[in-house]
Formats: C-alpha cells, sequence, structure tokens
C-alpha cells in the first residue's frame, strides 16, 4: 500500500492544523510545510489540495483573501471562528483514530 | 522570480487547458509559479519550459479538470444556500398572514367590482415581474460590459432558477382537470382559480428575482473587491 493513500483520509485534519498552527498559507506553502514537517514523506497533490480547500471554503470553515505577491496574485486560506472549533474537533477524532489503531498495532501488555 | 511575460504564459497555458475562468486561473497561475521558481533555484539549468512540463506532470491527468469542478460544485452549493436562505426569509409569519390577507382582500373586492377587476389584478403583478426581470438583466448587461476576464464567481448557471415550469405545470393542472373542476365547482370559479394559481407563480417569480437582484449586485461588488485585476 503507498503511503499516500494512508495519509488521505487525514488530509483535512492536516490542513486545519498546519492553518492552525502558521495563521494564512497559501495551497503551494501547505504543500511546502507539510513535505518539511513530515520529512518529505506526506506528498499532497494538487488534485487532492485545492478541492480539499474549495470544500473548507464553501462550508464556512476557511476563508480566503488575495493579495499581490510581486507580478502575480496570490491567494491565501486561514481558518474562520467556525474553523477553529472544528481544528480542534478534527485533531481530537484524529487522536481518537490513532488510539484505536494502536490497540490492533500495538503488543498488548499483560 | 518569473518574469512577467513568463506569468502570462501560465495564464495562457491555463487558457489551453480549458480553465477559462480568472478566479481560478489566479491560485493555478501561483502555484505552478512557485513550483517552478523551486525547480529552477535548484536546478539552475532548468529551462522555465522545462520545468513547467515537469510541474504539469506534476497535476497529473485529472488534476487540473478535478481542482474546476470541485470549485463549481462547492459555488454551486455555496450560492444555492444563500438563494434559498434569501428566498425564505420572506416566508416568516407575518409576511405570509399579509399575503393571505390580501389575498382574500382581492377575493372580496373582486365580488362586489366589475368582472375584469381580477385578470386586471394580475396583469398588474405580471407587469411587476417583468420590471424585475428587466432590472436583474440590466445589472447582468452593466456588470458584463465591466469585466475583461470570465470570473467562475459571477457565472450565470449559479443565478438562474426558472419559474417557467410552475407555469407548465398549472397548464397541466388545469388543462387535465378541466371537466371535473368544471362538473365540481364551476366554469367560473375554475377560470378564477387558474387566474389565483397564476398570480402565486408570478408573486413567487417576484420574489425569486428580488433574491437574484440582491445577490448578483453582492457578488458583483465582491469580484470587483477580489479581483480588481479582471476589470477594464
Amino acid at each position: 500500500m503507498q503511503k499516500s493513500a494512508l495519509y488521505k483520509g487525514c488530509l483535512e485534519p492536516i490542513i486545519l492544523q498546519l492553518l492552525k498552527d502558521n495563521g494564512r498559507m497559501y495551497g503551494y506553502q501547505i504543500t511546502q510545510k507539510a513535505r518539511e514537517l513530515t520529512r518529505g514523506h506526506l506528498d499532497i497533490t494538487e488534485g487532492a489540495l485545492y478541492p480539499l480547500l474549495h470544500r473548507l471554503e464553501e462550508a464556512g470553515i476557511l476563508e480566503t483573501e488575495i493579495e499581490s505577491a510581486g507580478n502575480r496574485m496570490r491567494k491565501y486560506y486561514s481558518l474562520t471562528k467556525a474553523g477553529k472549533k472544528q481544528s480542534v474537533q478534527s485533531f481530537q477524532e484524529l487522536q481518537s483514530f490513532i488510539d484505536h489503531l494502536s490497540l490492533i498495532f500495538q503488543p498488548k501488555t499483560a | 522570480m518569473l518574469t512577467d511575460e513568463q506569468i502570462q504564459e501560465l495564464y495562457a497555458y491555463c487558457k489551453r487547458k480549458n480553465i477559462l475562468y480568472y478566479d481560478i486561473q489566479v491560485e493555478i497561475v501561483d502555484h505552478m509559479a512557485n513550483a517552478i521558481e523551486e525547480k529552477m533555484q535548484a536546478d539552475t539549468s532548468l529551462g522555465f519550459k522545462q520545468a513547467l512540463e515537469q510541474v504539469h506532470f506534476s497535476f497529473g491527468s485529472f488534476g487540473l479538470r478535478d481542482i474546476v469542478s470541485s470549485k463549481t460544485a462547492a459555488m454551486r452549493k455555496k450560492y444555492g444556500r444563500i438563494q434559498r436562505r434569501l428566498f425564505y426569509a420572506y416566508f416568516t409569519f407575518p409576511k405570509i398572514l399579509l399575503a393571505i390577507m390580501l389575498l382574500l382582500g382581492v377575493i372580496t373586492v373582486d365580488r362586489f367590482l366589475p368582472e375584469p377587476f381580477l385578470a386586471g389584478t394580475v396583469i398588474f403583478i405580471a407587469i411587476i415581474a417583468l420590471i424585475q426581470l428587466i432590472r436583474v438583466e440590466r445589472e447582468r448587461s452593466v456588470f458584463r460590459k465591466s469585466y475583461q476576464k470570465k470570473l467562475l464567481m459571477t457565472d450565470r448557471q449559479f443565478f438562474d432558477f426558472s419559474f417557467y415550469y410552475l407555469m407548465v405545470i398549472l397548464q397541466i393542472v388545469t388543462g387535465l382537470f378541466k371537466n371535473p373542476l368544471d362538473s365540481w365547482v364551476g366554469k367560473e370559479l375554475r377560470g378564477d382559480i387558474e387566474l389565483y394559481g397564476l398570480t402565486v407563480i408570478l408573486i413567487l417569480y417576484i420574489i425569486n428575482s428580488l433574491v437574484k437582484l440582491a445577490m448578483l449586485q453582492d457578488v458583483h461588488k465582491e469580484a470587483r473587491d477580489k479581483y480588481p485585476a479582471a476589470f477594464a
């Protein structure tokens, strides 16, 4: 199994956590930060990232700002008030998921 | 840092890949420009075109198409939700009560006034509906003249909700049940029922066009604020 498939279901909490820690970020910056923090293990593809960002924006979890960055425009994403709550909930769900997985994969102690 | 010409080349690349909306192009161009710059910095012998090819490959065969379709789906959902909220705001209890009282008033007055009164009321409401239609189209036309680049956020597909089908349903119902209705309520009252039905549909149409106009004005303002470069 490819490791990207393992990460796929966790993409939403990962993005919310990155935005929580870094304030506002643009698409490319999110992919780079995820790669840097996971030492190259997590490679978020554009085809997975942008549809998710658009869905979260529509759901009111993210808000956007467009600014000039030299000779081009740049779209920044940040968490809304609802998004901040969602990021906490999302992290708890992920933590619970990891805990349950560990029950299967960690050796049982007597 | 890429040159202005190279950035324009990326916009042209988006158009070639059938990404025609500026509000989507902006995001993709910035992403590609960042990736190209990084590749060119890492390998100084790499030219812009070669770096672009590599970046294009990383998007995958359906990457760009998926971005456009996800954005379109998100917009449809968003505007649908706003439209429903604004539309339902016209149907709060006091407003419904007022509408019922007005309708009862029209029916009562209709009995004491000459026959064409009800038809005249319907024509009056139809004229208001027509004025609304003109106002919506005028807003669209004024906005259309002001931009140079197409924006997905202002695309017609999100703002057109036809009430035509309601007219068709009314026609079918009154057509199919013409004879049973005639024998049940009488020919004259059946004619009145048709006119009341038409009145209700026209009023719904007017409310819908008021909602559409308010939405269009808001979205057009937002488009100008967010993407000034798309306007002349």
